[in-house]
């Protein structure tokens, strides 16, 4: 999902996705107005047996 | 985006539409700095919608927010915490793959969330700066969607600037 987003501080933003693999990243790109970039990546492990 | 130009926009409460499109957000704000909201989209919208846009009309920059949804996403609800100038209305636009439009609004009453003071030291702040948390309610499977809260350290003073 990519977003455009104008926010509070501290901003948080809660969506969902549906994981098509057993085992994939899920990334956050963020970049203020300052021209500042943020990024993190987070492991999704889906349960074993689904 | 004070009035919508498009004809072929649809109200989303026209013609039992009304569930197609929500908007959850307080009736007063405890604290107009940081508003919660929640945009719920349902039944054929859901499977159709591309993007969504976010309208706050009397912010300085009334735009909030544009989200565009990728294969992976499940468009069925977005959460987001936003500062409100004043009383205001709140509009949702989902844009369908085929360009239609659904919108709905919402009156809140809220003021001074722009020129609210930073909660919180600014020095600790910009060390902060960045910090990210995800957060996923439940375990993953397979096929079935995850809800997942994005917490980002950032003063986000700019929130309502003008941009020019």
């Amino acid at each position: 999902m990519e977003s455009d987003i104008s926010i509070s501080e501290d901003p948080s933003l809660t969506f969902a996705f549906v994981p098509s693999a057993a085992s994939a990243d899920i990334e956050a790109a963020v970049d203020d107005s300052s021209n500042r970039h943020f990024e993190h990546r987070w492991p999704v492990k889906v349960e074993p047996g689904t | 985006m004070g009035r919508f130009a498009r004809p072929d926009l649809r109200r989303s409460g026209d013609r039992g539409r009304r569930s197609l499109l929500t908007i959850e957000a307080p009736d007063r704000a405890e604290d107009a700095a940081i508003v919660p909201v929640k945009i719920t989209i349902a039944g054929e919208l859901r499977r159709d919608i591309d993007q969504l846009y976010f309208v706050i009309d009397d912010n300085p920059s009334p735009l909030a927010g544009r989200f565009v949804f990728g294969p992976m996403a499940d468009p069925g609800e977005i959460a987001i915490r936003v500062r409100v100038d004043d009383y205001t209305y709140l509009h949702a636009v989902a844009e369908t793959k085929a360009g239609r439009l659904y919108a709905v609004a919402r009156f809140i009453k809220a003021a001074g969330g722009c020129s609210a003071p930073a909660g919180k030291d600014q020095a600790l702040a910009m060390q902060r700066l960045g910090q990210m948390k995800m957060t996923m309610k439940g375990t993953p499977h397979l096929g079935e969607p995850l809800e997942t809260r994005l917490l980002v350290s950032h003063p986000n003073s700019s929130g309502c600037r003008w941009i020019r």
